[in-house]
């Protein structure tokens, strides 16, 4: 691995500064859990910190890299308990309390195509424009707003009309 | 957060959907990742640093306290406990007499046992082995290639064509290489993840409590040089960053099922997955292989002829590469019958494509992965004007130190 020469400490502390409490909140609402949200959280920093090649947009590299870490954090804990010991949470209430929220929205979302879920939660949990979820997935604007209304517009058939 | 204006319904959605509590990562969180992106620069740092007395005083100290940590986790790390699975059953696979293993592979029916690839379709494979000394075995993906030793000192591999198979008899004096064969024998598999649990270097381990089994995952980086190449980057387990998972009996420590996974680029792929894994029923040597196909097949031995007097002996790759080119174009069967030997079966059609070709750039030969020879990157003109790319694989690792062309048309 070769350290991006061009990523100081100075600078990656910006970047935590700017994006952790948005990536953070995006993870924990996707994995459902403080430990692992904060692991994919610590990994995708490391990772552009130690990226081959220059990053032109590390907004959209962060955020895609947490989606990714957070794929993996599902696959491996499904149907599976870690026997290891999970890192305590500050306050057992506080933790207990957004789990809970974390399972009232994760039921929700399940009810869409995992597209739509994931370009909901980029918007509302992750704060993302629209045109920032397109850069970071490669699509076209278009598709993303289409994913998002028709996710919406599913979820009010099933809960309102 | 921002969102667009939305009519009263959907407005009632997004604020569903959206989280009535805040949530916050860990206060120490920005200092944790700092303080260890800090230690791998550290680490990484290519000029080495002016060492004074302090420092070395200041290394003595971290050096005692590192190694006090390290006993301390080491007792109750996901390490331990994977190694504890794995010496476990270990143990429990020295007993075991015969096995066939049901595989999914992402693999080509037709291609070498030793070829995987992420790109592919899955191909069922089966592997049987009876550990007997020697240990006799047979590796077959469904309607293609079989490979099969059961005994003596010749290794057959054939493609299955019906009733008109075509196959090759080899020497066979060692153990077999290549991923499939990895799985030949599930106490060397077992070892070797036993021995880089006790290295763990740079490898992670998760251990997963699932009722009656056990899930070890062990996480790795690609061994091998890819400094002048990627070529061979994830073409095999070994050249490859992955994710290896290993599902044990909890009672009896008994090794149920495998998976592996590359990582490209964050994403797992699954590449092979055990489907079925039976240990200890009764088969002789006759049951390795089937035995009306194996009867049908026309065998040829793939030895080197002329090896002492080929101009390929004693050369570089880059060397090799430009006799087997000038004799492909000149389609001189004195060269080619060596150079091309494992092609033997295929030269009328090599031959049709390839006489009268005009070599347009030869790149310098370069060395990937794990691959024992080298790869030579050319453009090549044919005969009816097409271009072509090709990448030679060259190997001269054989008694004869000749270069032969093991793959690449």
């Amino acid at each position: 691995m070769k350290l991006n020469q061009t990523i100081s400490n100075e600078q990656l502390g910006e970047w935590i500064d700017l994006w952790q409490d948005a990536l953070y909140r995006y993870a924990f609402f996707k994995v459902g859990n403080r430990a692992d949200a904060e692991d994919v959280i610590q990994d995708a920093f490391l990772k552009i910190a130690s990226a081959e090649r220059a990053i032109l947009n590390p907004k959209a590299y962060l955020f895609r890299t947490v989606a990714n870490l957070c794929a993996d954090a599902l696959r491996r804990n499904s149907h599976l308990q870690p026997i290891e010991e999970r890192m305590p949470a500050p306050s057992l209430q506080d933790e207990t309390e957004a789990q809970e929220e974390q399972r009232r929205i994760a039921r929700l979302l399940d009810k869409l195509q995992p597209r739509q879920a994931e370009v909901i939660r980029l918007h509302i949990h992750a704060g993302l424009k629209f045109t920032e979820i397109a850069e970071m997935l490669d699509e076209p604007v278009t598709t993303i707003k289409s994913r998002f209304t028709s996710g919406i517009e599913k979820l009010k058939q099933m809960y309102i009309n | 957060m921002k969102t667009q204006e939305y009519d009263k319904q959907s407005e009632q959605i997004i604020d569903m959907l959206t989280p009535k509590m805040e949530v916050k990562p860990s206060a120490d969180l920005r200092g944790r990742i700092l303080r260890t992106a800090k230690q791998q620069a550290e680490q990484h740092a290519e000029q080495p640093r002016r060492r004074t007395p302090l420092y070395w005083l200041g290394t003595i100290a971290s050096v005692a306290a590192v190694i006090a940590i390290a006993i301390t986790l080491t007792l109750n790390t996901p390490a331990y406990a994977a190694r504890r699975y794995f010496s476990e059953a270990l143990t429990v696979a020295e007993d075991i007499k015969t096995m066939v293993m049901q595989l999914s592979v992402r693999t080509e029916k037709d291609e070498p046992i030793d070829y995987i690839h992420p790109s592919h379709d899955f191909i069922p494979a089966t592997i049987k082995v009876i550990y007997d000394e020697p240990m006799l075995w047979s590796i077959e993906k469904k309607d293609g290639r079989t490979v099969l030793f059961n005994g003596g000192n010749q290794l057959y591999e054939w493609l299955n064509g019906g009733d008109n198979g075509i196959g090759w008899v080899k020497y066979y004096d060692g153990y077999p290489n290549g991923d499939l064969a990895v799985f030949l024998d599930p106490r060397l598999l077992l070892e070797a993840e036993l021995r880089t649990a006790e290295r763990n270097r740079g490898t992670k381990y998760a251990t997963y409590d699932n009722g009656e089994t056990v899930v070890v995952s062990v996480t790795t980086i690609a061994q091998g040089d890819f400094s002048e190449s990627e070529y061979m980057l994830n073409t095999s387990i070994l050249e490859a960053n992955t994710i290896r998972e290993y599902t044990f009996a909890k009672a009896t420590s008994e090794l149920l099922k495998l998976r592996i996974d590359f990582v490209i680029d964050s994403q797992p792929v699954t590449v092979i997955e055990s489907e079925v894994i039976r240990y200890n029923e009764p088969m002789s040597a006759d049951d390795l292989y089937d035995e009306a196909l194996f009867e049908s097949v026309a065998f040829q031995t793939a030895d080197i002829e002329g090896a002492e007097s080929s101009p390929l002996a004693c050369h570089s790759a880059d060397e090799a590469a430009k006799i087997i080119l000038d004799a492909m174009s000149d389609w001189n069967t004195e060269i080619l019958s060596t150079a091309m030997c494992y092609y033997r079966d295929f030269m009328p059609t090599l031959e049709a494509k390839y006489k009268g070709m005009k070599v347009k750039s030869v790149k310098k030969a370069v060395k990937s992965g794990l691959y024992p020879g080298r790869f030579v990157e050319c453009q090549v003109i044919l005969a009816n004007g097409e271009k072509e790319r090709l990448v030679l694989a060259l190997r001269n690792d054989n008694s004869s130190h000749i270069w032969l062309l093991d793959g690449g048309l």
